[in-house]
C-alpha cells in the first residue's frame, strides 16, 4: 500500500483490474485445456494398460497351460516371471489346485485393474489353474496426478509473469498517459502549456495521439473562447466604465440642473408671493377705490348743497359705499389673519340659527327680499370649539350667496318655490354645516374658482368676490374644510366641514 | 335702470350751447354723482344731455341706431361684466365714429394706460374721480 500511486504500481488503476482479468481469463482456459490434454493422456495410457489383459490371454495363457499340464514348474516361474516384467502389471498369482503356485507384486484389486484369466487344458477342456492379474492403475493415476499439479503450477506461474509484464506494458503504455491527460486536464494552469505525451517515437498516430492533439485543439479552442470572453469582459467593463463616468456626468448636471431649478423655484415663489401680494393689493385698491369715489366727490358735494332732500339722497348713497369699504377692510383683515378671534366651545346650531338671522339683517340694508321659508335639519346639540365670530362671518357669506341665488331666481321665474335647508351633522370626528338652496346654482366652470378672491358675478357695489374666500379661509383655520355641488340652474349645497375637537390652538 | 337720461339745463335763456355726454360704468350710482357734478361744473352751458349705461353693449346698442345721436363725449370704466371698456372702446373705433372717449378706472395702472392709449382713448382718469382736474380737461379739449 506504500506505492499505491506510484509510477508503475496502481492499486485502483485499470492496469491491475486488466491484470486480474487477465490472469483470471487465462489461468481458467489454461486449466481446462490442460485438464483435457490430461484426461486424454490418461484414457490412452489406461487403454494402453488394459491391454496387458489381451496380450496376456493372446500370447500367454495357452503356453501357460501347457506348463501347467505338464507341471513344469521352472519354466512356468520364466514364464510368469517375464509377465511380471510387463510394463503396468502390478500384482500376479497363478493358483492351481487351490494353491498358489506364483505370486508377485501387490495386491490392491479394484473393479477396472483386476482380472481373472482361467487357464484350460485344450484337449479336455479341464481348468487348470487361475491366474489373476492386476494392472498398475494406482501409479498411473499418480503419475497423472504429478504431472496435473506441475502443468498447472507452472501454467500458473507463467500465465502470471505474462500478466505482470503485461500490467506494466499496459501501464507504461496506456496508464500513465491517461494519468497524465487527467492531471493535465485537472491542472488550473494548463492553459499555460500544450498537453504533451513522453511516449516513443512512433510512426504511426495511435488513440492516445489523437486524444491528445483533440484536447490540445479543444485547449486551443477554449483559450481561444476564453480570450474573446475576457476581451468582451474587458470591453463590457469599459463600456459600464463609460456609461457609469457618463452617467455621473449626467447626474452632476441633473443636480446641477436641480439646485438651479430649486434656486429657481425659489426666486419664483418670492416673484410670486410679490406679484400675488401686488395683484392682491390692485384688486383691495380698486375695490376701494370705487366706492371712494362716491364716498369723496357726494361729500364734497354735500359741503355747499341746500337741498334738503339731495342732502338726504347723497348722504344715503356716502353711507352705502362707506359700509362697503368697511366690508371689504374686514374681509381683509379676517383674510391676513390679524382678527382678535379667540376659540370657544359653541352650541353649533345655535350659531347657524343665529347666522341666518344675522344674514337676514345685514340684507335688509341693500335688498329686502326674504326667502319665505327655511327649512332646518339639525342634529342633537352639536358643540364644538370655533372662532365665533369669524365661523358666523362665514356662514353669514355663504347663506348671503344662497338668498341671492333664490332671489335671482324668483325675480326670473314666477311660479318658484324657493328652499333653503341649513343642516348640521356629526360625520366621525368632523361636524358638517350644510347650506343648500334651489336657486340659480354654479357655472361648472368656475369649479373651484368660487374661492378665488375677487371673483364676483355680482354687479359692482353688490358684492367684493370676498365672501367665499373669507368662508374657505375661516374652514381652514379651524382645520376643517369647505366643498362645494351645484347643478347649475337647479341647485347649490356649500357643506363646511369643522373638528369636533381643536387639538392646537392655532394663531 | 339699464339707461338713464338725464337732461341738465343751464343759464336758461341763452340757449347756444347743447353737450351730450354719455357715460357708462357698472356702478348705479355714477350717474347720479355725475349729474350733480357737471351741473356745478358746466355753469356756462346752456343744455347738458346726460345718457348713462350700465353696460357696455347697452351704449353700443344706443350707437348704433339708425339715427345716430349726438354724442360728445363717452365717459367709461374698465371693469364691467360681460364687455369692458377697452372692448367697447374698439367696437365704436370699428363704427368709425370720431368721439372722442375718457376711461375712468379704479385700475391705476402704466399697462391700462398705455392700452387705453392705444386704442384712441383720449384721456385716461383714474378713480376716485377729480373733477376740478376733470373740468379742466374738458376745456382744454372742448373748450366748454
Amino acid at each position: 500500500m506504500t506505492i499505491k500511486d506510484s509510477k508503475w504500481f496502481t492499486t485502483k488503476s485499470l492496469s491491475l483490474r486488466l491484470l486480474i482479468a487477465t490472469w483470471a481469463v487465462s489461468s481458467f482456459a489454461t486449466l481446462v485445456l490442460t485438464a483435457i490434454q490430461l484426461i486424454m493422456d490418461y484414457q490412452r495410457d489406461f487403454n494402453k494398460l488394459q491391454n496387458n489383459f489381451a496380450i496376456i490371454e493372446s500370447s500367454y495363457l495357452d503356453s501357460m497351460a501347457e506348463h501347467l499340464w505338464s507341471y513344469d514348474t521352472r519354466l512356468l516361474e520364466i514364464q510368469l516371471d517375464g509377465l511380471s516384467r510387463l510394463e503396468g502389471i502390478s500384482y500376479l498369482r497363478l493358483t492351481a489346485d487351490s494353491q498358489n503356485i506364483y505370486e508377485h507384486g501387490i495386491s490392491e484389486p479394484s473393479e477396472e485393474n483386476f482380472k481373472k484369466f482361467d487357464i484350460y487344458h485344450r484337449g479336455t477342456n479341464e481348468i487348470l489353474g487361475v491366474l489373476s492379474v492386476e494392472l498398475d492403475v494406482k501409479s498411473l493415476r499418480q503419475k497423472y496426478f504429478r504431472e496435473a499439479i506441475w502443468i498447472f503450477t507452472r501454467q500458473a506461474a507463467k500465465t502470471l509473469v505474462v500478466v505482470f509484464c503485461l500490467y506494466f506494458i499496459f501501464n507504461r503504455i496506456v496508464v500513465v498517459h491517461i494519468q497524465t491527460i487527467a492531471s493535465f486536464l485537472k491542472d488550473r494552469d494548463r492553459g499555460n502549456r500544450q498537453l504533451t505525451l513522453h511516449r516513443p517515437r512512433h510512426e504511426n498516430v495511435d488513440e492516445l495521439d489523437v486524444l491528445a492533439d483533440s484536447i490540445n485543439q479543444f485547449r486551443s479552442e477554449i483559450l481561444e473562447a476564453y480570450q474573446k470572453l475576457e476581451a468582451l469582459n474587458q470591453a463590457l467593463e469599459v463600456k459600464v466604465q463609460e456609461r457609469t463616468r457618463e452617467l455621473m456626468t449626467k447626474n452632476e448636471s441633473l443636480e446641477k440642473a436641480m439646485t438651479q431649478i430649486k434656486r429657481m423655484q425659489a426666486a419664483l415663489v418670492a416673484q410670486e408671493r410679490l406679484a400675488s401680494l401686488g395683484s392682491l393689493t390692485a384688486s383691495v385698491a380698486h375695490e376701494i377705490r370705487n366706492p371712494l369715489n362716491f364716498v369723496l366727490n357726494f361729500s364734497e358735494l354735500l359741503t355747499d348743497t341746500e337741498n334738503i332732500e339731495e342732502v338726504r339722497e347723497i348722504s344715503r348713497v356716502i353711507l352705502k359705499h362707506s359700509q362697503r369699504i368697511d366690508q371689504i377692510v374686514r374681509s381683509m383683515q379676517i383674510l391676513s389673519g390679524y382678527d382678535s378671534d379667540a376659540l370657544e366651545d359653541v352650541d353649533l346650531n345655535d350659531l347657524v340659527k343665529k347666522a341666518y338671522y344675522q344674514t337676514l339683517s345685514t340684507r335688509a340694508v341693500g335688498s329686502s327680499y326674504v326667502p319665505p321659508k327655511v327649512t332646518y335639519r339639525l342634529a342633537d346639540s352639536i358643540t364644538a370649539p370655533v372662532y365665533t365670530n369669524s365661523l358666523l362671518r362665514a356662514l353669514c357669506n355663504i347663506m348671503e350667496n344662497a338668498i341671492y341665488a333664490l332671489e335671482k331666481k324668483a325675480v326670473l321665474q314666477k311660479n318658484f318655490t324657493p328652499e333653503l335647508t341649513l343642516s348640521t351633522a356629526v360625520r366621525g370626528e368632523m361636524v358638517e354645516i350644510s347650506i343648500r338652496d334651489n336657486g340659480v346654482g354654479i357655472p361648472a366652470i368656475l369649479g373651484e374658482k368660487v374661492f378665488d378672491p375677487f371673483l364676483t358675478t355680482k354687479a359692482s357695489g353688490e358684492g367684493a368676490g370676498l365672501g367665499l374666500t373669507v368662508a374657505f379661509n375661516i374652514a381652514q383655520k379651524h382645520g376643517g374644510t369647505l366643498r362645494y355641488s351645484s347643478e347649475f340652474g337647479k341647485w347649490t349645497e356649500f357643506v363646511m366641514s369643522l373638528p369636533l375637537t381643536q387639538e392646537r390652538i392655532l394663531p | 335702470m339699464d339707461r338713464v337720461r338725464d337732461v341738465v339745463t343751464l343759464n336758461t335763456g341763452k340757449n347756444i350751447a347743447v353737450i351730450n355726454i354719455v357715460v357708462v360704468d357698472d356702478e348705479a350710482d355714477t350717474h347720479l354723482l355725475y349729474k350733480l357734478k357737471f351741473k356745478k361744473l358746466f355753469a356756462d352751458i346752456d343744455e347738458l344731455h346726460l345718457t348713462s349705461f350700465l353696460g357696455a353693449d347697452e351704449c353700443l346698442n344706443y350707437l348704433k341706431k339708425e339715427e345716430p345721436p349726438q354724442v360728445d363725449l363717452i365717459l367709461s370704466d374698465i371693469n364691467m361684466p360681460k364687455m369692458d371698456g377697452f372692448e367697447l372702446l374698439s367696437q365704436i373705433r370699428r363704427l368709425k365714429k370720431e368721439i372722442p372717449v375718457y376711461i375712468v378706472s379704479a385700475y391705476e395702472s402704466l399697462e391700462y394706460r398705455s392700452k387705453a392709449e392705444a386704442l384712441g382713448a383720449k384721456r385716461f382718469i383714474s378713480k376716485p374721480v377729480d373733477f376740478r382736474a376733470l373740468g379742466d380737461m374738458l376745456k382744454e379739449d372742448f373748450n366748454w
